[in-house]
């Protein structure tokens, strides 16, 4: 199991390599490899179909205990057999399509890379493991855009798509661990039975919307929808159908799976059911209203994830029966016009429906093909996309809660998709034959194999329905539900409604296609409102996000010392005010009565200076009242005893005077820029934080310490360092070793600034 | 009173050969006359060389007190000291690199960063808030006198000035908290700080104070929100070479420093810093990640993301647990190496005269050269945490912690500004796969340049994928698991 995934990220990195290398027949080698997965994966069918599940472990971060462990049931075998299958069709396509193109080699080694990362996601039982993959397939997928991008409006787009999968998918992050949490594990296959635990958690709702965040960005849901128009830009339809028909599906087989964990409440069934209808009517729309043969086709997709999600919203018995067969038929259909689009593109050189006319008799092959398929799309009898529509109508219609909403919003929908359908099946081909860039031809066999096969299993699979139904569908039925589910899928179900709403539809979509030269330019003119819409949210969003962080910019982070050293200070300032007021409300009350009236008046004249050190204009009566301020502390020294210490301050003191002095005379004039406000704010914090250091002294003052170490030296400075002067014991004898090294650095600074000395002398002199 | 025995130099023998090989690699460069200064930098990457193998050497998991107890050698300081060697030795060579290409080679760089690796060990192995103290300064002194090396330069006097004021009042405020700490407990030694804080719940009032300035001071060495205001303009007013360097391997030490302080020393006192890291930490991210979307400079860019990395390390350290500090100290290292990384792929970018680190710089760079912008991918996705990067792993370690811990509501407020900053590092990705190129000259590169902005991007790549045994090493830090080398 774990070749299997990683064979594709192995020849994913020899693809560069390999490619030129082979020529021609690249795309058909390539394709065996999916081929061979295809293959080996149909051979778990019969196990999978009894209900069982496999699983597979490797170990990868045992100090995270996360495990490579992969789960094998019938909801990820389905897709294992879809991205496989349709696999080898597209990495054959590409052989083709690119050939001769510079840029070949890394487009095989990212379609592999994406195609491994896609099987992986479906794969993983390992929360992380899926996430993992999850990412990779954005990534994967992003890059393969980025090729040959000649759109001036898509790469000025492609970051917010980019943006809003990644985001969408640090968000899932959160949620996916969020559900360890809360189910106790990070093995799917322990929580796809403990639903009870987690549904009834606290975290429930915090880790189902960062999750659902995840899967609707991912999915292109509304209102997330709108990045999912740039991803048309792709060079190819084949990387525009791996974005926007393959990657997305992630968001939907997420959902799908965690269904029996998160799935059944109410909260589920209104976010996923409303939302998911919701997508489903716009997406038809958009596509009904475009033109572009890539956007139709894209906006149809996300018509169809609308579709998928509503079916898992709704989670009834029926509802699930619809998705899994809904997921089948939209592959089929899905993959096989976007490699007609493809071939359109390639042998006509055009890329718009209403340039598009009369290739019938140019190319009946892809004509017939591309025909069945918009039948299927259409949902017109005997065609798989028939069965799947018409599970979806029983579905909605028993919807519990929301039917009514979701039966409207899926027979509006219905009826333009089937115009849709129309455009795309009836328009290229029929009518008169418009002039084209180049000479259209049938599409070589390496082309035509994909939709060959898809068209053509949508077909047989309508005429016999149980074919995927009684095995694979019915397995992936059971994974989703989390229960067994009675699967009967049937061509006819009988006069009923659902039939007549499809009649219904099909009749309106008919018409709205007879009329379409008209409708699309009238839809097209409601564009001019789509600036309401969520795309405009986003930009207004990420606008306001740059003009928070340009005023922070302007405001915090303007460059002046100043404004730091002011931020700092006040940051201290709140932390040791919040600290004070909630654990010590009441104030010291210092004793003072033991302090001699002349201290007072030293302290006084200290603080005077220091007043007239910040009030004065003048830099050399700044100068002159700090150094009143130092004397006045070393006078506070001497009178406390402490006369070596006074000395030595007013030694530093005078020194500093003088250099202070002696450097002010190179500056320039003093000007005062400052604004009495912001004088007035800097006197504010600095008596606010005066005030508090001093708190904070008065009341350590009051906190008894332990034995000062003095007493060891007057203890011991006799009998010990034979000296009755104590400094000089401590300075010479208990701490001589911190002399001899105080020493040493003053003797090392002595020869630094002789050097310099010396320098500037010879400087002079040259 | 014990003089120092062979035991207690044995311990320190990595900082002592390290002190003694920088003196003989500054005596190297006065007297060689080599303009590459090719001789000053073999020297020293030498020096390292010979701490990594003298670390390996005496690699166990005993811990040993020396010199009376400042001093400590123990499995972390061990896996840091390695580390750091590491981070040093590619950043000297992308320093290297870089005065080459602007043609500024001068022995000082290496020789002060030396220094400043020797300040980063001290630091990694006090146990005395003294040792402490001198670690800090000799690695900030060093990189103070590294940012002004440019001294014709307004920008980066300017940026010096700036950093050296702002580090002497943080300096300054982690002494007051310390003597703070000496007055209700009567040590400096962190283990009997430690005995201390644990014992005497009386003394609360001083303790708390103290802890209030150190917690100050440390978010300083952390550029965490609001200490953080020197950074930007740290980060682009130094020469790239030296930015690099400050911006990634000094990390590990700050590191080091909230281990051996908070965890080591006020350990008992978790519930009161827990509160501080928390607000710390959420500003970090908030402004970290807001503020780097209006950056037009990418070093300026660079410096929030590295501001928004604190936040996140912090998280790791505040969950109070041993895997939330081994998660934490993963998240160091993973940052030094994407760090190093990208700054790397900018030096590659620059050239004589003129840094490349406008963002219309690194436009349409895969047509320039695909694999550095391959690179630079890989190192930006990683830095928004986006897997299978080495990044991911580090993000999701730390918020699995602060989950474990019940702080729901953080780790949510950590993906949400993540989110936010994902999107400047997106933009880089989109400038350099979607944009035209503005800038066409080719991009050159010594061949050990490019050897080793490849590995680097090849590291975040493989050990993305196999996070295992480099996780497993931070996580064996503290654990106390016998750790296998080879």
């Amino acid at each position: 199991m774990l070749l299997a995934v990683l064979s594709g990220f192995i020849l994913a990195f020899l693809a560069p390599w390999l490619t030129p290398r082979l020529g021609r027949a690249v795309g058909w080698l390539f394709g065996l490899l999916p081929a061979a997965l295809f293959v080996w994966f149909a051979s778990f069918i019969p196990v999978v179909a009894s209900g069982e599940t496999l699983l597979f472990s490797y170990p990868w971060v045992p100090g995270l205990d996360i495990n490579l462990t992969f789960l094998l049931d019938g909801l990820s075998l389905l897709f294992a057999l879809l991205i496989s299958g349709i696999g080898t069709f597209i990495v054959i396509y590409a052989g083709y399509y690119l050939h001769g193109e510079a840029y070949q080699g890394r487009f095989y080694l990212l379609i592999l890379a994406f195609m491994a990362s896609m099987l992986g996601l479906v794969l993983s039982s390992n929360l992380v493991a899926l996430f993992v993959f999850w990412e990779l397939t954005s990534i994967t997928s992003y890059l393969l855009i980025g090729y040959h991008h000649e759109e001036g409006k898509a790469r000025a787009s492609a970051l917010q798509g980019l943006f809003v999968t990644v985001a969408g998918g640090l968000a899932l992050l959160a949620g996916l661990v969020l559900l360890a949490v809360a189910g106790g594990s990070y093995e799917l296959s322990e929580l796809l039975t403990s639903g009870d635990v987690v549904r009834e958690h606290a975290l429930y709702l915090p880790l189902l919307l960062l999750i659902l965040l995840g899967t609707f960005t991912k999915s292109a849901q509304f209102p997330f929808h709108f990045w999912l128009p740039n991803a048309m830009a792709a060079p190819t339809p084949v990387s525009a159908y791996l974005h926007s028909a393959t990657m997305v599906k992630a968001g939907v087989y997420l959902m799908a799976r965690l269904n029996p964990t998160l799935g059944g409440t109410e909260t589920w069934l209104l976010l996923l059911g409303l939302i998911g209808a919701t997508t489903m009517l716009i997406g038809s729309y958009m596509a009904l209203r475009s033109t572009g043969v890539k956007q139709v086709l894209a906006y149809s997709t996300v018509m169809a994830l609308g579709t998928l999600t509503m079916l898992i919203g709704v989670g009834t018995e029926k509802a699930i029966t619809a998705a899994v067969a809904f997921l089948l038929a939209h592959s089929l259909y899905k993959g096989a016009l976007f490699m007609i689009a493809g071939i359109i593109d390639h042998e006509t050189g055009i890329k718009d429906f209403r340039e598009l006319g009369g290739l019938r008799s140019a190319m009946p092959l892809t004509a017939l093909f591309a025909g069945i398929a918009a039948l299927s799309l259409a949902g017109i009898a005997p065609l798989f996309g028939f069965v799947a529509k018409e599970l979806m109508f029983e579905a909605v219609l028993e919807a519990p809660a929301i039917g009514t909403v979701i039966t409207l919003f899926a027979v509006a929908s219905a009826m333009m998709v089937v115009a849709i359908a129309a455009v795309i099946g009836l328009r290229p081909w029929f009518g008169p034959r418009l002039p084209t860039k180049k000479t259209p031809h049938e599409a070589p066999p390496s082309l035509l194999a994909g939709p060959a096969v898809l068209a053509t299993l949508g077909l047989l699979f309508g005429l016999l329905p149980m074919l995927p139904g009684q095995h694979l569908l019915s397995a992936a039925a059971l994974a989703v539900a989390g229960e067994p589910i009675e699967v009967y899928l049937s061509l006819w179900h009988g006069f009923n409604l659902p039939l007549l709403l499809s009649a219904t539809s099909l009749a309106v979509g008919l018409l709205l296609y007879w009329q379409w030269s008209r409708v699309q330019p009238a839809l097209a003119r409601l564009a001019a409102w789509d600036h309401l819409g969520p795309e405009r949210g986003y930009e207004k969003v990420m606008a306001s996000i740059v003009s928070i962080s340009d005023s922070h910019t302007r405001l915090v982070q303007n460059g002046y010392l100043r404004y730091y050293i002011l931020t700092i200070i006040s940051t201290l300032l709140l932390l040791l005010a919040w600290t004070i007021l909630t654990r010590y409300p009441v104030l010291p009350s210092p004793d003072l009565s033991g302090i001699a009236p002349h201290t007072f008046t030293i302290l006084a004249i200290t603080a005077l200076a220091a007043l007239y050190a910040v009030t004065t204009r003048s830099r050399l009566g700044a100068v002159a009242a700090l150094g009143a301020l130092g004397f006045g502390v070393a006078l506070i020294y001497v009178l406390f005893s402490a006369a070596d210490v006074g000395i030595t301050q007013v030694l530093v003191e005078t020194i500093t005077v003088i250099m202070l002095v002696l450097v002010l005379f190179r500056l320039p004039g003093f000007l005062d820029f400052t604004l009495s406000g912001s004088r007035l704010r800097d006197g504010f914090i600095a008596v606010l934080f005066g005030g508090t250091i001093t708190l904070i002294l008065l009341m350590t003052t009051e906190v008894q310490f332990f034995p000062p170490i003095s007493e060891y030296f007057i203890e011991n400075s006799g009998p010990l360092g034979h000296g009755r002067n104590i400094v000089n014991v401590i300075l010479v004898d208990f701490r001589a070793i911190d002399t001899l090294g105080e020493i040493f650095v003053l003797a090392l600074a002595a020869i630094g600034v002789y050097a310099m000395l010396k320098l500037r002398a010879e400087d002079r002199k040259s | 009173m014990n003089l120092p025995g062979t035991q207690d130099y044995l311990a320190a023998l990595p900082e002592i050969v390290v002190a003694t090989l920088a003196c003989i690699v500054l005596l190297i460069d006065l007297w060689s006359n080599d303009r590459e200064r090719l001789l000053t930098w073999l020297a020293t990457q030498f020096t390292l060389l010979v701490g990594i193998v003298l670390i390996i050497v005496q690699l166990s998991t005993d811990v040993t007190y020396a010199f009376a107890g400042t001093y400590v050698k123990d499995i972390l300081s061990d896996v840091l000291k390695l580390f750091i060697f590491i981070g040093a030795g590619v950043a000297f060579l992308y320093m290297r690199e870089y005065l080459r290409i602007h043609n500024e080679m001068k022995g000082e760089y290496f020789t002060l960063g030396l220094f400043a690796v020797l300040g980063m060990m001290v630091l990694a192995s006090a146990s005395h808030m003294i040792t402490l103290y001198l670690g800090l300064e000799l690695l900030s002194l060093s990189l103070y006198a590294l940012v002004a090396m440019r001294r014709d330069s307004a920008q980066s006097a300017e940026a010096a000035m700036k950093y050296f004021m702002l580090g002497a009042i943080a300096s300054g405020m982690l002494l007051y908290g310390m003597s703070m700490i000496y007055g209700a407990t009567g040590s400096l030694d962190l283990r009997e700080v430690a005995d201390a804080v644990a014992q005497a719940r009386s003394d609360d009032l001083i303790l708390i104070f103290g802890l209030v300035f150190i917690v100050a001071g440390i978010a300083f060495k952390l550029g965490a929100v609001p200490f953080h205001m020197w950074a930007p303009d740290v980060y682009q007013g130094a020469p790239t070479a030296v930015t690099l360097f400050l911006a990634t391997v000094p990390k590990l030490a700050a590191f080091a420093m909230l281990m051996r302080l908070l965890v080591d020393g006020l350990g008992p006192l978790h519930d009161q810093w827990q509160g501080m890291l928390i607000i710390l930490a959420v500003l970090s991210m908030a402004i970290g990640n807001l503020v780097a979307i209006a950056q037009e400079n990418i070093r300026r860019m660079l410096a929030y993301s590295t501001i928004s990395h604190v936040g996140f390390l912090l998280l790791g350290v505040l969950s109070g647990t041993d895997q939330g500090y081994a998660a934490a100290l993963f998240y160091t290292v993973v940052y030094m190496i994407m760090g190093l990384g990208a700054f790397g792929v900018l030096v590659m970018l620059g050239r004589a005269g003129f840094e490349a680190d406008r963002l219309s710089d690194i436009k349409g760079l895969n047509q320039r050269s695909p694999w550095l912008a391959g690179v630079m991918l890989v190192m930006m996705f990683s830095m928004a945490g986006v897997p299978p990067f080495l990044g991911f792993w580090a993000k999701f370690a730390v918020l699995q912690e602060v989950v474990a811990v019940g702080l729901v509501w953080l780790a949510v407020a950590a993906v949400v500004f993540s989110i936010i900053g994902a999107f400047y590092y997106l933009r880089i990705v989109k400038l350099i796969y979607f944009d035209e190129a503005e800038e066409q000259a080719p991009i050159r590169g010594s061949s050990p340049m490019r050897v080793m902005v490849s590995s680097n991007g090849l590291v975040v790549l493989l050990f993305g994928l196999f996070p295992a045994p480099l996780l497993g090493i931070c996580i064996a830090v503290f654990t106390r698991i016998e750790l296998v080398i080879g």
